[in-house]
């Protein structure tokens, strides 16, 4: 509501004693990535969401054929909650400055994320061999094109976090380091959450 | 979380010396802003070549053998898509946006000048793309600027759908 | 195509997530929101509109990239292409139409709100009068933004949807027009009675408001349904559209383009030249699009390549045709003289002044001409009061740039000191 607020201010009104009114507003005190980050969130919400429309119109046609769902998911669904949690942990022991967690936690994090991707991969190759392409019902494309594009996003979350790896070796500051963590934790967090609503829309429709 | 406002950082630029860093990968939004509407204003040149061609073929049919039916559709869907999205979005918010955001609200630079760059050369790569589509067999979309799903062959039925 | 679309939208958004943050981050000591000049109003406005339906576009794309190169069927239908049937079937292209008009749409104002706000900075300047109803400007970029995502489907009127589908779209794409017409109102009001100068910029940003009140109001009979399905894909479609999205927007660019020439190449361009253009331009795409108001009452239907013997469209229509052809290639050549008086000036031209229009934003006070890398100098300028403080009773100059604090304006002998009393306008 701080932009609703700004459009009905009156700046003549409260101007102070040096003739400017405060420019120091609440937006100024929060870093720009955070702000760009939550900009990035939402248009990311908005393209899901659309996708999302799109499979619920699509499905009302008489030709989708329900494909079912591998056990294997719910592993992955599994391994991208335990990244989720080690990159919160690991920005947590940041900031208690405990090295030795943080430098576990960075490396888990990866791994943990790249099993999620390898474990996405399995299940196509899983679909592939039981029969289920990409070309056969409107359905198997919305999965593949759905997981698809989500793991995608996920791996450029982890390019920007083999960046911090690649800067906290390099013997970076923990003070420097904190802002890229606290996104990359939330990043997750957001993923995850994309995740659990595509996993159940395939799921139960 | 102690966070410094921008207008409050000492300000720390690292002047470019060389010509490549100074105007090719120009990291500063006033450079930026001229190669984004240096090229926009380029492909509004193609599209504005397109457009006469399809002026020529209403105004005087049968005169121009060089555009047939297939080509005349193209044509449409190019000019649509290029003025639209490659021009004037590009332009506006490309050129006027890049130039214009920091020298009026009192800012030295965008506040991610890498990102900025990075989106010119994004932006250039899409231009580089289409205009290839030019010159592949069978030429480019030829679908109606609103890119409607149009299988070999003109269909009818579709088309109908407006 | 779609590949490169979905790149352009991948640099888009890049580009519009630093537009974004930098509007509400990096802004200067006193520079609130309220007082930012409208062009930057209209760009911010812009790029969240443009962050948010690109989106459509891109999922569009994807699907569409799928179908034809897969043979997936999200949009494809069973269809019959030469006596074949084609092995796709099932799909929706209504569908498509929905989510690429649910991009299409807002794209349109991604386009008009920049060149409205650009053109509101130029007529105030050149009036030398303060923009009329400021705040009002800025709730009207708002509002138009946020309509703009529940107007989409007035595309779609003969697409076979739900009369009462079709009410509430007309509803709300009628409703777009009263912000709007806020706005042409406000920038006419903002000449009246203004010290006018007609210099290139001005003729340019005077020619925009008349195309597109008229691409406006033609845009008013096409929003009603009824009176949409008889003109529906015809030429009056054609004109609107020109009208109101194609000559609107660019005579701001050319308007924006003269109007900030002199700071970004620090050369003035040729008067006589840029007169010339612009006279040509104007009249010359009248030519071309008024007379397809007519064809379109006659019915001819666009996208065709020939129009063959068609009964209900006479010989006179064809004439119609030829001259308006005429029309449009005077007007593409014309504009050489653009491209010639850009590069000649900027190698021959005057060194101009650094701030050429006298004018009160900030671009216009940086310590070098063009402005170096880094912008301010040492220094970043703080700001006083809005961008529009022109003509101010008492002051000696007819312009009091933002970043001159009150108490170095200086005033005519008796007049008294000087009341900032600008944003109670």
């Amino acid at each position: 509501m701080n932009l609703f607020r700004a459009i009905l201010e009156k700046p003549w009104k409260q101007q102070t004693a040096s003739g400017l009114p405060a420019a120091d507003d609440i937006n100024l005190i929060t870093p720009p990535q955070k702000i760009a980050l939550l900009f990035f969130l939402a248009v990311v919400s908005v393209m899901f969401g659309l996708f999302i429309t799109a499979y619920f119109i699509r499905m009302e046609l008489d030709d989708w054929r329900p494909m079912p769902e591998p056990v294997m998911l719910w592993l992955n669904t599994f391994v991208l909650f335990l990244s989720s949690v080690v990159l919160q942990w690991t920005h947590n022991m940041l900031k208690k400055d405990m090295t030795k967690q943080f430098r576990v936690g960075l490396i888990l994090g990866a791994i943990l994320t790249l099993g999620f991707v390898y474990g996405q991969v399995t299940v196509w190759g899983q679909m592939q061999s039981e029969g289920y392409f990409l070309y056969n019902n409107p359905a198997n494309a919305f999965f593949y094109v759905l997981t698809g594009i989500h793991a995608i996003h996920l791996l450029g979350g982890l390019f920007v976090w083999t960046k911090v790896i690649f800067k906290f070796w390099s013997g970076a500051e923990f003070e420097e380091l904190r802002l890229s963590t606290e996104l990359c934790a939330l990043y997750w967090h957001f993923l995850l959450l994309v995740w659990l609503v595509l996993f159940a829309l395939i799921s139960y429709t | 979380m102690a966070y410094i406002p921008i207008a409050d950082q000492p300000s720390e630029l690292h002047d470019p010396h060389t010509f490549i860093t100074k105007y090719v990968w120009s990291q500063d939004h006033k450079v930026i802003a001229i190669q984004y509407g240096g090229t926009a204003i380029a492909v509004g040149l193609v599209a504005l070549v397109l457009s006469a061609l399809m002026r020529l073929q209403l105004g005087y049919p049968d005169t121009f053998s060089f555009i047939d039916p297939a080509d005349y559709y193209q044509f449409v869907t190019m000019h649509g898509m290029i003025m639209v999205v490659y021009l004037l979005t590009a332009l506006f918010l490309g050129g006027f946006g890049n130039y214009l955001i920091p020298l009026q609200i009192g800012a030295r630079d965008m506040v991610f000048p890498f990102l900025n760059m990075l989106s010119f050369w994004f932006y250039l790569l899409s231009v580089i793309i289409l205009m290839a589509s030019f010159f592949v067999s069978g030429g480019p979309t030829g679908a109606g600027w609103t890119l409607r799903l149009l299988p070999e062959g003109p269909l009818v039925l579709i088309w109908g759908l407006s | 195509m779609l590949v490169s679309l979905a790149v352009f939208i991948v640099a888009f958004t890049m580009g519009g997530l630093n537009y974004v943050t930098t509007v509400l981050q990096a802004r200067t000591h006193g520079m609130t929101l309220m007082r930012m000049p409208l062009s930057i109003w209209g760009i911010f406005v812009a790029t969240v509109l443009g962050l948010f339906a690109f989106p459509a576009l891109f999922v569009s794309c994807v699907m569409m990239a799928f179908d034809k190169l897969i043979g997936t069927s999200f949009f494809m239908p069973a269809v019959l292409s030469l006596g074949e049937t084609l092995d796709t079937a099932g799909g929706s292209p209504v569908l498509f139409q929905h989510l690429f008009w649910f991009f299409g749409h807002p794209e349109v104002y991604i386009v008009a709100l920049p060149a409205f706000g650009l053109v509101s900075d130029v007529l105030s300047c050149h009036a030398r009068k303060n923009i009329f109803g400021y705040r009002m400007m800025v709730w009207a970029i708002i509002i138009i933004g946020g309509l703009s995502f529940i107007v989409w489907a007035h595309h779609m009127y003969v697409s076979g949807m739900n009369p009462y589908f079709g009410f509430f779209f007309a509803f709300t794409t009628l409703i777009i027009a009263v912000p709007t017409a806020i706005k042409v109102y406000n920038w006419v009001l903002t000449l009246w009675e203004g010290n006018i100068r007609l210099t290139v910029p001005m003729l340019f940003a005077m020619g925009f408001i008349f195309t597109f009140i008229h691409g406006g109001l033609t845009g008013i009979f096409l929003g009603n349904v009824t009176v949409d399905l008889p003109l529906s894909d015809t030429y009056f479609v054609v004109a609107h559209f020109h009208m109101v999205m194609g000559v609107s927007p660019v005579l701001v660019l050319f308007a924006s383009i003269y109007h900030w020439y002199p700071k970004m190449s620090g050369k003035m361009f040729n008067v006589t030249m840029g007169k010339i253009h612009f006279w040509a331009t104007f009249l010359g795409t009248y030519a071309i699009y008024l007379p397809m108001h007519y064809l379109g009452f006659l019915g001819v239907p666009r996208r065709y390549y020939a129009m063959g013997n068609t009964d209900f469209i006479p010989d006179s229509a064809q004439a119609l045709n030829a001259n308006i052809t005429q029309a449009a290639i005077f007007v593409g050549v014309v504009q050489i003289i653009f491209f010639i008086n850009i590069f000649w000036s900027l190698k021959f031209g005057k060194k101009a002044d650094p701030n050429p229009w006298e004018a009160t934003t900030l671009e216009w006070q940086t310590p070098d001409n063009p402005p170096a890398h880094g912008n301010w100098g040492e220094k970043l300028p703080v700001v006083y009061r809005w961008a529009y403080e022109y003509s101010v009773p008492g002051a000696k100059d007819d312009f009091i740039p933002q970043s001159v604090a009150p108490e170095d304006v200086v005033m005519n002998e008796g007049a008294g000191p000087y009341v900032d009393r600008s944003e109670e306008h």
